[in-house]
């Protein structure tokens, strides 16, 4: 009689750990938006319902740090990287139909997206309002009656005009609320914390090797190359197989993004599942190295946030003693949302390890994380305005998240327990960067 | 004889005086010397004329220039301050030289780190001229009607529109608002023509102002009142320079919050405010306005804007539907298309720089903080391909030279062929 549970238990464990090493490609299979890790449209279809919270219990604050929507690519050099090679390899008529395709394909893109670098698009302000039409319905008490949002971006404008799309949309649902809003360069300090030093120390040597190891291990690019050029002697002369393949399977990540022709995307059938989950991989290491408690390179990196989150809970703490109700909403980047999300644990995000190899099986991936438009809500619950035994929960990507702390409430914290716990691991973060307080 | 002779004498003198509208107002109130950062008055005109029988708006298309801000270098609050630390050190300010380096010292730190940042101001004030656009044209702005909105990449201007956004919304909350700041919209929200530009370098160009500047150039009052010993300034501080640091810095005041604590102004007479204000309106006169010292050239900077304006109210006035066009930059980009339209005679062709403000080109008339340009359009119905339309500045009905239908209404055909013309002369 317990010898099958256990046998069962410990198929569903096996199973369990097989299916997340597994799921990442089936994820990609089914749905290459995954692949784009930090390129990716936000998956704001299938949101779980929430769990109503403890009898009594009413939210009346959120504090808010959400990337900006979708976007054009940055800069031309994803773009002109491959369409340089396909264009001089063209002209000698070294490329498949195949490789035309792609050719016209990045000449379209570059026309596209010329003079919008970074802007974001009409997919990403459909993301904003989205995020803030759930958060005023499912946060009602929050905005209603005498309510303020103070809205904070970093100075880029695309994070600008994500907060603007994001307060109208509330304003929308409740036209009285007392709204500011700041693009100030005085807030960068916590926004978008710059530490150079630091910023460098993330690539040593040391990491660069393993790095480049882990590339060469998983960047099978030679049938990608071999569909798209038609003289592996030219190829092994004058292409990048590296670059020309991570080039392009970006291109076409990115696409989605910007609604061009919609559903037709010539460049994002190209590829295979298997190239896709190739450049999930090395993306997502990138990601690891950049942003997570990462072994090689010391794991200090997501110690930046501190500065982000000690802001955040002086700020509660001093909306709790002054009663009021309401949002406070931060617009920035992924390279914090990501690290920020590592800092706190959510999710199991804190992992730590020199093995890059493991992180897919760890469910460490930066996909879940930081697409477009990807957010975390700490959102408040009190029982009346008086009371001090306050519960938070946390939605990371609008899903209920799971924090490194006790609880016999969850998904819900005790506000203090969550104040302790952090205010601690921000202490041991400032100590570890040697900031002085 | 003799008397009616002294009388005429004095009549010639004082009619200059009477004429300088700049020199009475800044007489009467400092803050009318900030030029390009004056705080938004608002509307002076309450009542706007009604337009004629039958006629109804239907489209308005705006240029608006962000809300109040702060200075956008640490140099422009730095520079006075050091010259006046300096001199300090050396033992050589009076008690309100002393005084006013201090006030300095917390004006520049207030300012650190807020570099051209919109302020409180300035969002309340892009937030009532939304209001005032609304209340005073509701029927732009009923039900679904889209408005699009579109700023320069600069964060204040960005802001700016989205304070006037809000502020619509929350009037018709229906409203369908589209935000927008990409660089592909510089060629005529902000374009920057670098040949245009060169002919503010040029020799003619430079004297005409140094000219005129070094004829401004009596500041013994100021210098006195700041600094204790006149060898000294003579070997170390330049006048004109020093003065213009100090206003300013005094200018920028009345836009932000600590501006309600501290001013500066007290250590400027009016005269000396005045001084300053006129040199600089020569400035803009001769680096933005129409004046032969440029070529009369500058204001076709804004050519693309003019055309963009003129192609956008055409293709509005084939649609049956209500619109709205919202754009937000700066007061170089507003004073030259000001110029370029000769609103309010603001085309004035002159050489006489000393009689720009008698002549009536004064340059806080077109650009303080918040300032913006509005064509309401109207049309008797939406099957009306003729439609009147009619200029506001600042919010008050502006004239245009061309034939009036009535009042401030004019033609728009009558407008479209007069610039098209201008536009089409200057470039061919």
């Amino acid at each position: 009689m317990r010898r099958p549970l256990l046998l069962v238990a410990l198929m569903v464990w096996l199973g369990c750990r097989q299916g997340l090493a597994q799921s990442v490609f089936s994820i990609i299979d089914g749905d290459r938006n995954f692949a784009a890790g930090c390129y990716g449209i936000y998956p704001d279809s299938h949101l779980p319902k929430l769990t109503p919270a403890p009898k009594g219990y009413k939210p009346f604050y959120i504090s808010h740090y959400g990337r900006h929507g979708s976007r054009y690519l940055n800069d031309i050099k994803a773009f002109y990287t491959p369409y340089q090679t396909l264009l001089a390899a063209d002209s000698l008529g070294k490329l498949t139909p195949l490789g035309q395709v792609a050719l016209h394909e990045m000449r379209l893109n570059i026309d596209d997206a010329e003079d919008r670098w970074g802007d974001l698009t009409g997919v990403g302000k459909d993301q904003q309002r989205g995020i803030m039409r759930r958060m005023s319905r499912n946060f009602p008490e929050v905005f209603r009656h005498g309510a303020f949002v103070d809205a904070y971006s970093t100075i880029v404008t695309r994070c600008a005009l994500s907060m603007g799309t994001s307060v109208l949309e509330l304003v929308r649902d409740y036209p009285d609320l007392e709204v500011t809003m700041n693009n100030s360069y005085s807030n960068m300090w916590y926004m978008n914390r710059q530490d150079k030093s630091l910023r460098d120390s993330a690539m040593t040597q040391r990491v660069k090797t393993v790095f480049d190891e882990f590339i060469d291990k998983h960047g099978r690019n030679d049938r990608l190359i071999a569909m798209l050029f038609n003289d592996s002697a030219y190829v092994s002369q004058h292409v990048s197989k590296m670059w020309t393949a991570y080039y392009l399977l970006k291109a076409a990540l990115i696409q989605p993004n910007t609604h061009r022709r919609e559903n037709v995307n010539p460049l994002l059938q190209m590829f295979s599942s298997e190239d896709y989950h190739m450049f999930w991989k090395i993306e997502n290491a990138w990601s690891y190295i950049r942003s997570g408690f990462c072994e090689l390179n010391g794991a200090l990196q997501p110690y930046l946030q501190c500065y982000l989150l000690r802001q955040m809970i002086s700020e509660a703490d001093s909306i709790i003693q002054s009663r009021k109700h309401g949002a406070s909403l931060r617009f920035g980047h992924e390279t914090v949302l990501l690290p920020l999300v590592c800092l706190m644990g959510i999710n199991g995000y804190d992992y730590r390890t020199a093995d890059l190899d493991s992180l897919e099986s760890k469910g460490w991936w930066a996909s879940s994380v930081c697409p477009m438009s990807g957010n975390l809500q700490i959102v408040f619950y009190r029982k009346n305005d008086t009371d001090r035994e306050l519960l938070v929960k946390v939605l990371l990507n609008e899903k209920e998240a799971q924090l490194p702390l006790p609880s016999d409430l969850a998904p819900y914290y005790r506000w203090s327990d969550f104040r302790e716990y952090y205010l601690k691991r921000v202490a041991e973060g400032e100590s570890a960067l040697g900031v002085k307080r | 004889m003799k008397k009616w002779l002294l009388a005429a004498v004095i009549t010639l003198l004082i009619t200059p005086l009477y004429g300088q509208t700049a020199y009475n107002e800044i007489h009467y109130n400092h803050l009318k010397s900030a030029s390009n950062y004056m705080a938004y008055p608002g509307p002076v005109q309450q009542e706007l004329t009604p337009a004629p029988r039958g006629y109804k708006p239907f489209y308005l298309s705006h240029y608006g220039r962000h809300g109040s801000r702060y200075h956008s270098k640490p140099s422009t609050y730095n520079a006075p301050y050091l010259t006046l630390l300096k001199a300090d050190s050396l033992g050589k300010l009076t008690t309100i030289g002393k005084d006013i380096m201090r006030r300095l010292d917390v004006i520049r730190h207030d300012a650190e780190n807020h570099w051209g940042d919109l302020t409180e101001l300035g969002a309340r004030q892009q937030q009532d001229i939304a209001r005032r656009m609304f209340e005073r044209f509701p029927e732009l702005f009923q039900g679904h009607t889209e408005v699009d909105a579109r700023s320069t990449g600069v964060g204040r201007c960005v802001l700016s529109m989205e304070y006037a956004m809000v502020e619509l919304l929350r009037l018709n909350p229906e409203l369908s608002i589209h935000m927008n700041a990409t660089h592909r919209d510089m060629h005529y929200l902000n374009l920057q023509d670098k040949e245009l530009f060169n002919l503010r370098k040029t020799q003619k160009a430079k004297q005409a102002f140094m000219d005129f500047r070094d004829k401004n150039n009596d500041f013994s009052h100021l210098m006195r009142t700041l600094f204790n010993d006149s060898s000294y300034v003579r070997e170390h501080i330049r006048p004109f320079d020093f003065a213009e640091q100090l206003m300013l810095v005094a200018a920028i005041m009345q836009n932000v919050e600590l501006g309600k604590k501290i001013t500066l102004y007290d250590v400027f007479t009016p005269d000396e405010a005045y001084r300053i204000w006129e040199v600089g309106n020569a400035y803009w006169y001769i680096g933005w306005g129409a004046s032969p010292a440029t070529d009369s050239k500058m204001p076709y900077v804004q050519r693309n804007l003019l055309r963009k304006i003129i192609e956008q109210a055409d293709s509005c006035i084939q649609l049956p539907t209500t619109n709205v066009h919202l754009r937000y930059g700066h007061e170089t980009v507003l004073l030259p298309l000001l110029c370029l339209l000769d609103v309010n005679g603001f085309g004035l062709v002159t050489n006489d720089l000393a009689h720009l403000d008698s002549l009536h080109w004064i340059n806080h008339k077109a650009f303080p903080m918040g300032a913006n340009v509005q064509f309401v359009f109207y049309r008797k119905n939406d099957k009306d391909r003729d439609p009147l339309f009619k200029v506001l500045l600042n919010e008050n009905e502006a004239t245009l030279p061309l034939k009036s239908v009535s009042g401030p209404y004019y033609h728009w055909s009558d407008f479209r062929t007069y610039y098209l013309k201008k536009l089409d002369a200057y470039e061919n």
